[in-house]
């Protein structure tokens, strides 16, 4: 049913942000397979352990196959209602202008790809860059007026230096880095924990458009969806695939920043914290030392550590430059 | 260049600590696992778990010393990577991942690989897929920092079956690379799951001539909906990754 539509969407596509011609575009009859896939999950199966499948076979359809939930002598007619649902869903989603980018899509973030909580699919509203260094600025919702001068000085060597601001549009030093990062001229990434028709909390709605008209919006729940507890932190390790590095501002000891700083840890990406959030919290204290986290007390601390970061994969092709010829 | 190499050593441990340090955790070797391949036994109070039984019993020791640099876990970044790192467009921190995983302990711990009556390894090669995945880029990885050994082309034979069960003719020494005889051959894998690949490739090597094989694995897999998994994780995988730890000793070099 979709084949008159396909070739314009996927040239629509392609045309859009520079991305070069022969980037991989799924067709929205694979949008839809994948749609229902997750909607039945055959087998039980969760979602992670279908994209790994999916990855695996870089192949959504090849995936139904092998499950067969509506091949055989008898189809399945949960997965076969399940599929009708979805096309006509797809269809929709494309009709109000809401991007979705299947894992196995070109153009789904390459950095979203490293992490094993990669979602399946991602919402994306905004422009969508084949390559986009930044970092995640992330702390309190009720942050102090300390907290939020560092959150502004931070986003704003982010601009100065050509990063990308990424933050979870919350209340609070989400919402300082992104003004900041806008009133410099600067990209605003916003990985939101709701549905991406959804605006949480209510008085971001401003700040949400701009950052989708300026920047990018992601979004990897369906587009009605609710914030929940879990959504945030499935939020934060998206956010955290996303970015080079996650700064933590200042954040209290129950801070969704500090599910993130674990998170980026368990990823291999570095973490900033500052000394406020070592000084006042145990899990900061108890994060110093560990694999990749820096400690900083000022500015000029986070732009050092961020530039040793940027420049890591020539450190270790030349380490192994010396390893090799020695 | 020989007084740079403790420098580009250092600075590669460090960023094995920084990058995968977090995420990787270094094999246990002692009671708490199995000797032979570092898993966790089935049952209290043998040294080796039943799998291994079951080979030794059959074939006996196929390769003569294993070493282990990682656990690897699905759900977690360590799994994750062990298997993207193979697709055809790898996820960058993946490949980033196994190239200083194998900088670091090539370096640092080939000479651990020494046989006590073979001497230092004399040769190397990799486990070929089974799966028909035409891309393998283990040894590719791997080939930089073997550069004064041989290769010995250890290819998949034409009527390989992936049984996951020992089965040695699925594996044969071809001529594209170094003779295998007398050699002491270090066969490389990434993943160890149920042992049955690689020892079989151990085996094989030596029905061609190999005199020793010493297997080094990426990553010995642990299968997390086991209870007992999740009790040793707890219990003993509570350290950050250190690349100076041994993969055949688990004792730091």
């Amino acid at each position: 049913m979709f084949e008159d539509c396909v070739s314009g969407v996927e040239a629509s596509l392609t045309m859009n942000h520079g991305y070069p011609y022969g980037v991989y575009v799924s067709s929205l009859d694979e949008q839809a397979a994948l749609v229902a896939l997750l909607k039945t999950r055959p087998d039980g199966l969760s979602w992670p352990e279908l994209t790994t499948r999916i990855r695996d076979a870089a192949s959504v359809q090849s995936v139904i196959d092998a499950l067969q939930p509506s091949q055989g002598l008898f189809p399945d007619p949960e997965f076969g209602a399940a599929l009708e649902a979805a096309e006509k869903e797809v269809v929709s989603w494309q009709r109000d202008g809401l991007t979705f980018l299947t894992i196995l899509d070109g153009r789904y973030p390459r950095a979203i790809r490293d992490i094993h909580e990669a979602p399946p699919f991602l919402f994306a509203n905004g422009a969508l860059l084949d390559s986009d260094p930044g970092i995640s600025i992330v702390g309190s919702r009720e942050a102090s007026p300390a907290g939020l001068k560092i959150a502004e000085a931070v986003a704003a060597a982010a601009v100065d230096a050509d990063l990308t601001v990424i933050s979870g549009l919350a209340a609070g030093i989400d919402t300082v880095a992104h003004k900041t990062a806008l009133s410099l001229g600067g990209r605003p990434v916003g990985v939101i924990g709701t549905g991406i028709r959804k605006t949480y909390p209510a008085a971001n709605r401003d700040l949400h458009a701009q950052v989708a008209a300026r920047g990018l919006l992601l979004s990897q729940f369906w587009p009605d969806a609710a914030p929940q507890k879990y959504t945030f932190l499935m939020r934060n390790a998206t956010m955290s695939g996303y970015g080079i590095a996650t700064v933590v501002v200042e954040a209290g000891e129950h801070s969704g920043a500090r599910a993130q700083a674990r998170i980026a840890v368990q990823h291999g990406r570095p973490v900033i914290l500052t000394d406020l959030v070592v000084d006042r919290t145990e899990w900061g204290k108890s994060l110093v030392g560990r694999p990749g986290v820096t400690v900083a007390s000022s500015t000029q601390d986070v732009v050092e550590a961020i530039d040793q970061i940027r420049s890591v994969d020539d450190t270790i092709s030349d380490a192994l430059k010396t390893l090799v010829s020695a | 260049m020989n007084t740079s190499q403790p420098d580009a050593y250092g600075v590669i441990r460090q960023l094995v600590i920084d990058h995968a340090g977090g995420y990787l955790r270094n094999v246990v070797w002692g009671p708490a696992t199995c000797s032979y391949c570092a898993g966790i036994p089935g049952n209290e109070g043998f040294s080796t778990c039943y799998r291994c039984d079951g080979y030794i019993a059959r074939a006996g020791h196929l390769s003569d010393r294993r070493g282990f640099i990682t656990y690897a876990l699905a759900g977690a970044q360590s799994g994750a990577n062990m298997y993207r790192y193979k697709d055809e467009v790898p996820p960058p921190a993946a490949t980033r991942m196994m190239t200083l995983l194998l900088a670091a302990t090539l370096t640092k711990h080939l000479a651990c690989a020494a046989h006590p009556s073979h001497g230092p390894v004399t040769a190397w090669t990799t486990v070929p897929s089974l799966s028909g995945r035409s891309h393998h880029p283990l040894a590719g990885l791997a080939a930089p920092f073997l550069q004064t050994l041989p290769w010995i082309a250890l290819r998949a034979a034409a009527d390989a079956r992936n049984v996951r069960e020992l089965r040695l003719e699925n594996y044969v020494v071809t001529d594209e690379g170094a003779s295998v005889s007398g050699q002491h051959v270090l066969l490389l894998d990434d993943t160890w799951v149920t042992g049955s690949n690689p020892e079989s490739a151990a085996g094989a090597l030596k029905r061609d001539g190999a005199a020793a094989v010493t297997s080094l694995v990426v990553a010995r897999w642990l299968d997390v909906s086991r209870g007992a998994t999740k009790e040793f994780i707890k219990a003993h995988l509570t350290q950050d990754f250190d690349p100076t730890v041994c993969p055949f000793t688990g004792q730091p070099c």
